[in-house]
């Protein structure tokens, strides 16, 4: 039972099982998560192969510090989003199980095509949570924008296979290292599959599908979009980044600006959104921009910092929007002027949530910041921390002018009144006052006390800029 | 007596404070009083008393002439104001919200004229610029909350580049450590200071940032 690939059998099996049985789908959802969230703490770290037959020849998971912190963040964040929604979960447990198994998958496999077949999974699986809300031509362009970027990275590993006669993550890397091949000869798989995962990791040009499929979310597929699916995409470029691409600087400096621009024209388009779910699916564009772009840069414990930053802020924002959306009617942030003050809980964990994103202290995303902002010093990066620091003026506008619009009613030059409140109202808002309260709350323990998620952000950058053979996955191939 | 405890008890007290507002607004507004006087009246008396430096994590204190005297002044403004803030609690939309950011920016005013760090200095700067920033919209204008934001955001990012910027040459936060080192590099310093000197014209509305 501590063999990781229990966090893509049970999601699976229970998946099977409330396709089954429909009547008792949402019951099966829960025990699964509960099932899931307990066997995160028996697995062990280690390299498992799968099947019986020895890496490099067959599959391996690979569950090590990077990938637990990346299971473990997944994991509980799909569990509050389902907390959070229960009643727009419908009739969606079997897809949200899949997606689970997917997303467990993609962040512990050791195999390239594994991985490719995990990302089909997951975006099988998210085409028809996209198509929740009833918005089918964007539900269609996601599903074309990432089948041609899955395309392409099945190419490119196709590419690589062909050079290397494997798509073991850890035998490839001792081959592109220890052949001598030259870096143009890998420039092509890699671009097919840098562009690969730049389609689910939101990078310009390739994210034209995130505006309909973010910008009419609820608050259950906005969260698990731009939370769960967010940091899982984002991981598994770390990993493929890290580990595989040999870049020559010419490359690697394409691929920066690619990342950089989809951060500064992100920024610059959530400043000119006025409803809440344009705003933040700019926000989460730009951030995987940033964030991308520490990890192309080879900063990767500043960019795991980051994500974690980011993905908990926009689980609570992405909730909290769309659930205005679709429970106010609305998410138009002057049509909502002052609704926090009906519903103080929410508005508080909202509240941190920004704050956090823009950076201030004591948040834990003025530590993101700060740390991210010193090690590019460190690194002779001088550059970098301008855009950063001038962007984030930007960002901290749009998300001010979006919070004094939601806690004070009423116009410009007339004191606000509690009459002035907007009639709009949400239902139901013990759990999400609480939960967004609670999570508001750790949001400013985090950035009091960092040491908490300290110690596992570095073991994880550790583990990822590892040589991995060295590590603990012993190559031996044949059979057990 | 600490001078990091001073300030982390005005931070206790503006949080005692929201809660107290909540079930008495008067009384709420009367706690600010309270809070800013005794902090007033233990620096006026008790100068001298402070430990020689204290630290609480990142940030480090440590009594000086010119932060004892830039916080007197500050201390009597704030204390004068808070005379006016139970008239204020009929009027304002989120009375409770009010008093502990006002109990907080005191913090962060007090904890900037005493930090003897740099990083210190621009935490405290910041924690004074995001409780202003949703104290002034429970005026008339939202938009000058943004404004202010927008404008003080830029002076204190270029603040951070240049601390960030001394931190990578020098190794330290430490103040007088730093600018001790930065004197013997006049083109750093020079770039450095209009950096940094950016973050006070932005604050104070000095054209072109009025």
């Amino acid at each position: 039972m501590n063999n990781p690939v229990i966090l893509i059998a049970f999601p699976l099996l229970f998946a099977f099982l409330s396709a089954i049985f429909k009547k008792v789908d949402k019951t099966l959802l829960g025990i699964g998560l509960v099932v899931n969230i307990l066997s995160l703490f028996m697995v062990n770290l280690g390299s498992y192969n799968i099947g019986g037959w020895q890496a490099p020849f067959g599959i391996n998971l690979v569950l090590d510090n990077y990938s637990y912190l990346g299971v473990i963040l997944v994991n509980i964040i799909i569990a509050i989003a389902v907390i959070f929604s229960t009643k727009e979960i419908k009739k969606m447990p079997t897809v949200v199980l899949i997606i689970i198994a997917a997303l467990n998958g993609m962040l512990l496999t050791g195999d390239l095509f594994n991985l490719y077949v995990f990302m089909e999974i997951a975006s099988i699986a998210a085409y028809l949570l996209a198509s929740m809300n009833g918005k089918y031509k964007e539900s269609f362009h996601y599903l074309v924008a990432g089948t041609l970027g899955s395309g392409l990275y099945l190419l490119g590993i196709i590419i690589l296979y062909g050079i290397f006669g494997t798509l073991n993550i850890a035998d490839l890397q001792n081959k592109i290292t220890g052949s001598g091949v030259n870096e143009a000869v890998l420039t092509v798989p890699l671009v097919f599959i840098f562009i690969g995962l730049s389609v689910e990791t939101k990078l310009l040009p390739f994210n034209s599908w995130v505006k309909g499929v973010y910008g009419h979310a609820n608050g259950f597929t906005g969260a698990i979009f731009a939370s769960a699916y967010a940091g899982a995409t984002i991981l598994v470029f770390g990993r493929v980044i890290s580990n595989i691409f040999h870049m020559s600087s010419g490359l690697q400096n394409i691929f920066l600006t690619l990342a950089v621009v989809t951060y500064v024209f992100g920024e610059l388009a959530a400043f000119a959104q006025k409803s809440l779910r344009q705003i933040l699916l700019f926000s989460s564009v730009a951030q995987s921009g940033l964030i991308l772009s520490l990890f192309i840069l080879h900063f990767n414990y500043v960019a795991i910092i980051l994500l974690v930053n980011n993905i908990v802020s926009k689980l609570i924002l992405f909730t909290t929007a769309g659930k205005l959306a679709t429970e106010a009617g609305t998410d138009e942030v002057n049509a909502l002027a002052g609704i926090f003050q009906k519903h103080k809980g929410i508005g508080f964990g909202f509240s941190v949530a920004c704050l956090s994103m823009m950076g201030l202290p004591v948040f834990f995303g003025f530590y993101a910041k700060v740390t991210t902002l010193f090690n590019l010093f460190k690194g002779n990066n001088l550059w970098l921390p301008a855009i950063i620091l001038l962007i984030s003026v930007v960002e901290g506008v749009y998300f001010v002018r979006m919070l004094v619009k939601l806690w004070n009613p009423g116009q410009e030059g007339v004191e606000a009144t509690i009459e002035q409140v907007t009639s709009r109202t949400l239902k139901e808002t013990t759990k999400l006052g609480i939960i967004a309260t609670v999570l508001g709350l750790l949001i400013i323990c985090a950035g009091i006390f960092p040491s908490v998620i300290q110690g596992n952000v570095v073991k994880a950058a550790n583990d990822l800029g590892q040589n991995i053979p060295t590590y603990f996955i012993q190559l031996t191939g044949g059979m057990k | 007596m600490d001078l990091g405890v001073l300030i982390l008890g005005i931070v206790l007290g503006g949080i005692l404070s929201y809660f107290v507002t909540k079930g008495n607004k008067k009384v709420g507004a009367y706690m600010t009083i309270l809070v800013s006087l005794v902090a007033f009246l233990i620096l006026f008396i008790n100068r001298d008393g402070f430990s020689v430096g204290s630290s609480f994590y990142f940030f480090s204190f440590k009594m000086s002439s010119i932060g004892w005297y830039f916080s007197m002044i500050m201390l009597l403004i704030y204390v004068c104001v808070a005379f006016f803030n139970p008239f204020w609690m009929e009027k304002l939309l989120h009375p409770a919200a009010y008093n502990f950011l006002y109990l907080l920016s005191l913090a962060g005013t007090l904890g900037l004229f005493f930090s003897t760090n740099f990083l210190g200095v621009f935490i405290c700067w910041e924690i004074v610029v995001w409780s202003s920033l949703f104290i002034i919209p429970l005026g008339k204008s939202r938009k000058a909350s943004v404004l202010y934001y927008g404008i003080s955001a830029f002076g204190s990012f270029a603040m951070l580049y240049g601390i960030l910027l001394l931190y990578a040459k020098y190794q330290s936060f430490d103040i007088s450590y730093v600018l001790g080192q930065v004197a013997t590099d006049p083109k750093l310093a020079t770039l450095v200071f209009f950096i940094i000197i950016m973050a006070a014209i932005t604050k104070l509305g000095i054209f072109p940032f009025h």
